[in-house]
């Protein structure tokens, strides 16, 4: 039977490291498919969800049981990603530098016939990547957040732990970037 | 190309990819070896806790000392305005001679 997660907290405050081991092995897939939409090596992945955990670990006094467990590991979680994308911004712009033939494809696909999707659902997310790395990390945040994992503004703002109004100006910068590097990508590949 | 139909071609796309769960074999146990070399006292919160749990008996003595030295101050009959007056007045006159008085003690 699993024991809940209010009394494996409580064990692990009043010492109990080994406590923690049940909650790690529960959450950890979720953090896993978290980390994976902010990096895209896995040695990255890896080192966030580890230290997502760390992090938790050490401020579990500060958690309030008024909510559950897993939306706090969350906001952990994207904060910690968050921190991430600031540490390793990339080149943005050598991101656009060359498409491979995968994304090239997909991208011929969606012209010839605009009303289907192609199968190729890796070539479309590694073309993502490429276009969220031309955006600064807060941007990269929020089009995850809002286009990808399909949160709302306000989940949006107690994850990250912005206001509403910051998501809501973010998003709409944030969009009209993406859309202003895939103008960059098609003009040079069709014209 | 329309490039809001694109826009909305490559999200759909990457939606409709299940998200990668997947953990790496023994993940959990190299964290937990992590935590176990982490040292145990978060130094901030056990500050911090000690702070909010000191402020209810540092209140107390504080009361208690402000409440004992008003009860010890003598009790002295207040000084009627034109006698508080008066001294001030000595005061002011007196100064130069009592600073001459202390600069030929020095001499």
């Amino acid at each position: 039977m699993d024991v809940p997660d209010s009394e494996l907290i409580a064990r692990v405050l009043a010492g109990d490291v080994s406590a923690f081991e049940p909650l790690l092995r529960k959450y950890q897939p979720r953090v896993f498919a978290t980390a994976r939409r902010y990096a895209r090596r896995e040695s990255e992945v890896e080192d966030i969800v580890q230290e997502v955990f760390i992090k938790a670990f050490q401020k579990l006094s500060s958690f309030r049981s008024d909510a559950p467990f897993e939306h706090w590991l969350m906001r952990v979680a994207v904060r910690t990603c968050y921190d991430f994308l600031r540490k390793h911004q990339r080149n943005r712009e050598t991101a656009l530098a060359e498409l491979s033939e995968e994304e090239d494809r997909w991208l011929d696909a969606v012209a010839h016939s605009p009303a289907e999707t192609p199968d190729d659902a890796d070539a479309a997310q590694i073309l993502v990547s490429r276009l969220m790395e031309t955006l600064p990390p807060a941007d990269q945040m929020v089009i995850t957040l809002l286009e990808i994992e399909q949160k709302s503004v306000k989940e949006i703002a107690e994850l990250t732990g912005w206001s509403v109004s910051l998501v809501k100006v973010r998003a709409f910068r944030a969009r009209a970037k993406m859309r202003k590097a895939l103008e960059k990508i098609s003009q040079e590949k069709y014209l | 190309m329309n490039i809001e139909q694109l826009y909305q071609k490559l999200v759909e796309a990457v939606r409709s990819r299940p998200a990668d769960d997947r953990v790496p074999y023994a993940f959990e146990q190299r964290v937990m070896a992590r935590l176990r070399e982490l040292p145990q006292v978060d130094l901030a919160a056990m500050w911090g806790r000690n702070l909010w749990r000191a402020a209810v008996p540092f209140a107390c003595v504080a009361l208690a000392i402000a409440v004992w030295t008003r009860s010890q101050a003598p009790v002295s009959p207040a000084p009627s305005p034109a006698g508080a007056q008066v001294a001030g007045l000595d005061d002011v006159l007196l100064a130069p001679l009592v600073t001459l008085e202390t600069e030929v003690a020095s001499w």
